[in-house]
């Protein structure tokens, strides 16, 4: 089929070409001296009294029928011989001013040459069927349609295709007629002012025109080119509405080959508009909505909003909303409502920026009419018969997201993950300078927080709202990606205010994995739009990406406030950690039930509990106990479930104020009293004496006190103050003199305990995730009691001896204070008082292995050897006293204990147990304390005296002196009893050395002569061969260092025994 | 006197519009709009010949029926257009290319402004 039209179509051509061929012979051959006048079809009125016969004219017959020669022999492929005939026909015409042949013939001149110096233009272009759009309906120049694509610097390559099968470069040196490329631009002009002067020759002018601009675009000669162009524009023709069109179309066309997409831009936008001007009887809104969109490019104006905002497309703003405002007119009268919205959204958002308030809300009122009668669709639009695909039209900019916070899990809900395999290997290198590159390469957008599957996620973007309208935002929600994430859509109104407002979204991850954010969608007036990050330049961030975890259990906890009494406040509903605050008395113990309860549908199945405290010197424990065995056993807790953990909180202060009243007269006096070299004869009753003195004394200083503490401090430091009690005694004075209100026990102080309870369970528990909740515990402490001095005194008994303590009631009400298991005193708010608590001594073997433990340690620091050791007698009269009270109108109990107790070196042995123990007997009867012994006179009283050693070394040689003296009474006492009594045996005995627990006795006879009470003092002292004094119990390690002697060397020891022996002897 | 003046950015967006009273604004911007062709295409032609001092002032753009488009340009790609009309005898090609260098001068002074960041719009007072 197509062989035989082919053929047919062949068999034509070659006819066509004999005819053509034939013509040419005929004319060839005419007769030059008659020739018929050739004219174009609008000349022939104009011929009407003219002189046919004349010169002129006859020259004129002769220069046209050149003109129509040489037009035969190109058209029969003779462009040298066409070349040379029409060079004659110009030669000739130009002599009869005929302007319209002259122009043809330049016209066909240049042709002609083109034709030899560019054979190949418009070659590949001469097949295309369609091409046929000529301007004018001029059919004689196909290809004025070039393919878009192939505008400028079109490819040069198919040469040496002239039909003919000439070589291009011969006519050039054959042929002398032919035009330079210049020369053809020049001719072209030429030809171009000939036809302007014709009214009717428009087509044909245009027709050049165009050509000469196809020759200055191979020549590259745009501006030129543009030049012709705009002539053209100038060319009045008479045209129907639809050849206008075709006119402007194929004028932008012709602007886009020269690169001037602006102005082909412009005449595409004129054809669109004569499609549908007022005056066109038969408006085609369809074609002028295409015609339209192909003007897009040339404003620089791209559809897609995310290319267009995210490129910042620079453009000219004024056309651009021109423009859209007639796509979106055109397509309203098309019928075409989605499309209308999709435009009229576009010019909304993309436009934005160059709108006044005004045009704002004229335009947002538009598209509140025109997305009333149909939405606008998250997908892309095909315009109806045609390839344009509109993309949907998003509003990243109505409300304009300020920034993004994904929202970490709220503090009781956060994760943690409990696996060292993951600790990060930080590399072998301590320092790598290319740490901070790794470290800023991290990936844009990750989110260093763990959701976890299940809960409820938020995500916080700040909007701002441009329009100063009301937006009312439908079905917002999250657009995320990878892992399953339950978005929950919510409607949000976004307020006429130039403020940002916060917007929360909310969804559920489904499952554990990364999960992306990417953006957030809504509608907004039935446009449904996809804000994505990436799209939004401003946020910097293509995505967020984080962390989910699988299930976890959640818990609440809270203090249970039935159990509590005394202002227990728990506040955890408003600040999601909980809190609970006690107020005490010092020494107080309360109790608390913590509950735990489980909100999640996972249950708990593994608890740990840690105890945090920031202020505390005495460590959290002390204050705080729970049993975590007991809430172990109450696992595991499940969903909806309770637990309950019971702590206890006791209200740890400093019960000791040491130098609280430092410069009490009486207390001097009573230390005095203490003094060892003195015999001491350890009365209760005369202590009991001298309190009340002290008492007195006390009270009246109190008012003192108040005047001034810093004279306090100075009297304190002043004062003559024991050396061995001035250690600890002056350090507390240094710290009074720099705090003017050194009264850390006696205002209110808070012990703040934090109790964190991590657990987990589910599926977390298997990837090693847990959970914590606090609940935080603020204890005030009020004060209660207050050890204000304390001072040692021998008892009655050899084994004990008396502490006594000042005590002071610092609360405001009334205390029962039990000091000893029998024995207690009420005590008035801030009164103080002085009680004797009798304690059982040290034994020294606790003592010496105590401080050998020490010694140990610290080998080389001495002086901290009589330090430990006033601590090691601290801790031993600390374990035996407790004090333990009721305070104010509940009975509440409380107890202290005196920890960190120290004393001055001078009561040491008083606190010690002697390391000589006596065993004295009277007439075989052991002498007890207080026990009356009775004897005759000038009968033999037989005293045994026996000495053991109660101490864990050996004891050096004692020498013993046994003295008797009378007492009569009344506060005489003589020891001169030369005659008033004898002695059978020694009454100063040497004993040799005892090892632990070894004994001696001595064993005398005593007579007396005269009735009496008679005392016998009996008082061993190391002998005075041997050199070492024996005072003290470091006396008996044979290693102690020589200086640690000189302070102990000033003091004369000696044991005494008391009271001393009393016999009363009668007639 | 011009008819319309316009400043324009190094990617083509106008930083400055100014229209005669009275005048069909749209129709200006679209003459300056592709007058812009014009420029680009002449500008392009003498990047060819690099160090070669390019002459700032680039004569008539084109000319319509009513207005004629001159065009200027800076070293650093801001153009100017100045439209006036086609009938105006009284602006010779002279007296434009005073009016453009002086419009220059008031560009490098805006410019040279601390607060004004290239690129941004251009307000006049």
């Amino acid at each position: 089929m197509l062989s035989t039209l082919k053929a047919k179509f062949m068999n034509l051509l070659v006819l066509y070409f004999g005819c053509l061929e034939y013509k040419r012979m005929e004319k060839t051959q005419e007769k030059f001296d008659r020739p018929q006048l050739l004219c174009a079809p609008f000349e022939r009125k104009d011929l009407i009294g003219i002189d046919l016969d004349s010169r002129t004219n006859r020259k004129k017959c002769t220069g046209r029928l050149k003109k129509h020669l040489a037009d035969l022999s190109l058209q029969v492929g003779l462009p040298t011989d066409a070349l040379a005939q029409y060079s004659q026909a110009v030669d000739i015409l130009r002599g009869c001013n005929d302007w319209l042949w002259l122009a043809a013939c330049y016209e066909g001149l240049c042709s002609t040459s083109v034709m030899l110096l560019y054979p190949h233009l418009f070659r590949n272009n001469v097949l295309q069927r369609y091409s046929s759009l000529g301007v004018g309906g001029s059919d004689s120049c196909p290809g004025t349609k070039i393919n878009p694509n192939k505008v400028r610097n079109n490819p040069s390559s198919n040469s040496n295709s002239l039909p003919v099968g000439l070589d291009p470069s011969l006519p050039k040196q054959t042929s002398k007629f032919c035009l330079s490329p210049d020369d053809i631009v020049e001719k072209y002009k030429e030809a171009i002012v000939h036809y302007s002067k014709y009214r009717n020759a428009g087509v044909i002018e245009t027709e050049a025109s165009i050509k000469a601009v196809h020759v200055l675009i191979e020549q590259k000669r745009y501006l030129l080119a543009a030049e012709f162009l705009s002539n053209v524009v100038f060319i009045n023709l008479q045209l129907s509405d639809e050849e206008k069109i075709i006119r402007f179309n194929a004028l932008s066309d012709m602007y886009n080959q020269i690169g001037f997409h602006r102005k082909a831009a412009f005449f595409r936008r004129v054809a669109a508009m004569r499609c549908v001007a007022p005056q066109n009887q038969d408006p085609d809104w369809c074609q002028c909505y295409k015609l339209l969109l192909l003007t897009l490019d040339g404003y620089r104006l791209s559809l897609d909003p995310a290319l267009f905002l995210k490129e910042g497309r620079p453009g000219w703003p004024a056309l651009q909303i021109q423009i859209l405002q007639e796509l979106v007119g055109t397509s309203r009268r098309m019928g075409e409502h989605g499309l209308c919205t999709r435009h009229q959204a576009f010019l909304l958002s993309a436009m934005l920026p160059y709108f006044t308030l005004q045009e704002k809300h004229d335009n947002f009122k538009m598209l509140e009419s025109v997305s009333s009668k149909c939405g606008s669709g998250p997908s892309p639009l095909v315009v109806a018969d045609s390839s344009f695909i509109i993309p949907p039209v998003n509003f990243p900019n109505i409300p304009l997201c300020r920034y993004v916070r994904v929202m970490p899990p709220s503090k009781e809900r956060q994760v943690e993950l409990r696996d060292k395999l993951l600790v990060e290997d930080p590399g072998p290198f301590i320092f790598s300078p290319f740490q901070s590159i790794i470290t800023t390469s991290k990936v844009a957008g990750k989110i260093d927080c763990e959701w976890v599957e299940g809960d409820i996620c938020e995500v916080t973007f700040a909007f701002v709202n441009p329009m100063y309208i009301q937006l009312k935002l439908n079905n917002m929600m999250l657009i995320t990606e990878g892992v399953e994430f339950e978005a929950w859509t919510s409607t949000v109104v976004i307020e006429a205010s130039p403020e940002a407002q916060m917007v929360i979204l909310r969804g559920r991850p489904q499952e554990p994995g990364e999960l992306r954010i990417l953006g957030y969608s809504f509608s907004l007036l039935g446009v449904a739009s996809n804000c994505k990050f990436k799209s939004m330049s401003h946020l910097k961030v293509p995505f967020y990406s984080l962390n989910v975890v699988p299930a976890l259990p959640c818990v609440q906890i809270f203090c249970d406030s039935s159990s509590s009494e005394t202002g227990l406040v728990s506040d955890g509903a408003l600040e999601g950690e909980s809190k609970v605050c006690v107020t005490l008395n010092a020494g107080e113990t309360h109790e608390c039930n913590i509950v735990i309860h489980n909100v999640s549908s996972q249950s708990v199945e593994c608890v740990e509990v840690a105890l945090e405290s920031q202020n505390e010197v005495e460590g959290p424990d002390k204050v705080f106990q729970y049993s975590l065995e007991n809430l172990r056993a109450q696992l595991p807790i499940a969903p909806g479930g309770r637990a309950s953990l019971t702590l206890y909180i006791y209200a740890a202060s400093e019960f000791l104020l040491p130098g609280y009243s430092i410069e009490d007269d009486g207390m001097f006096s009573l230390m005095s009293g203490s003094e060892p070299p003195s015999l001491i004869s350890a009365a209760p009753s005369s202590l009991h004496s001298r309190q009340s003195t002290i008492m007195s004394s006390l009270r009246g200083r109190k008012a003192n006190r108040a005047h001034s503490s810093a004279s306090n401090a100075s009297s304190k430091s002043g004062s003559s103050v024991r050396s061995g009690s001035s250690v600890s005694a002056l350090a507390m004075s240094s710290i009074n003199a720099s705090t003017p209100m050194p009264t850390t026990g006696l205002c209110n102080r808070t012990l703040e305990g934090l109790i964190k309870l991590s657990y987990t369970g589910g599926r977390g528990m298997e990837n090693k995730y847990w959970r914590m909740a606090d609940i935080g515990i603020s204890v005030e402490v009020a004060p209660s009691l207050l050890v204000t001095r304390w001072d040692a005194l021998p008892a009655e008994r050899p084994n004990q001896c008396y502490i006594v303590l000042d005590l002071l009631n610092s609360a405001s009400n009334e205390m029962d204070l039990q000091y000893t298991t029998n024995k207690h005193i009420l005590m008035q708010g801030g009164e103080s008082c002085r009680v004797p608590v009798p304690v059982d001594r040290c034994p020294l073997a606790k003592i010496n292995e105590r401080v050998r433990n020490i010694r140990k340690n610290i080998s080389k620091r001495n002086a901290d050897g009589e330090v430990s050791e006033s601590e090691i007698l601290g801790d031993h009269v600390a374990s035996l006293v407790e004090l333990r009270w009721t305070l104010g109108p509940f009975d509440t109990p409380g107890r202290a204990s005196l920890k960190s107790l120290t004393f001055p070196p001078q009561t040491h042995h008083l606190i010690t147990m002697a390391p000589v123990h006596w065993d004295v007997s009277l007439n075989g009867q052991r002498v007890e304390n207080g026990s009356e012994n009775v004897g005759k006179i000038g009968e033999a009283q037989r005293l045994v005296i026996g000495v053991s050693n109660s101490s864990g070394d050996a004891l050096p040689p004692l020498t013993i002196v046994l003295t008797a003296f009378q007492d009569h009474q009344n506060g005489t006492q003589n020891y001169r009893l030369e005659a008033k009594m004898a002695s059978t045996g020694a009454t100063k005995f040497g004993v040799p050395k005892l090892a632990p627990e070894e004994s001696y006795s001595h064993d005398c006879g005593l007579i007396f002569f005269t009735t009496g009470i008679y005392k016998i003092e009996v008082s061993g002292s190391p002998s005075s061969s041997s050199s070492t004094p024996y005072g003290n119990f470091q006396c008996s390690s044979v290693c102690v260092p020589g200086d640690h002697h000189s302070k102990t060397n000033q003091h004369y020891h000696a044991w005494k025994l008391a009271p001393p022996i009393e016999i009363s002897i009668v007639d | 006197m011009a008819v319309s003046l316009t400043i324009i950015g190094k990617e083509n967006s106008p930083l400055y519009i100014w229209m005669d009273e009275g005048r069909d604004s749209l129709q200006l911007q679209y003459l300056a709009h592709t007058g812009l062709d014009v420029i680009q295409e002449k500008i392009s032609v003498g990047q060819k010949l690099p160090g070669d001092s390019r002459e700032l002032y680039l004569g008539l753009l084109y000319a319509s029926e009513e207005y004629k488009i001159y065009g200027y340009t800076t070293n650093s790609k801001i153009k100017f257009i100045v439209i006036t009309d086609v009938t105006n005898a009284a602006l010779r090609d002279n007296e434009i290319r005073m009016m453009f260098r002086h419009l220059h001068s008031i560009y490098s002074t805006v410019v040279c402004n601390p607060f004004y960041v290239p690129g941004e719009k251009i307000s006049s007072q």
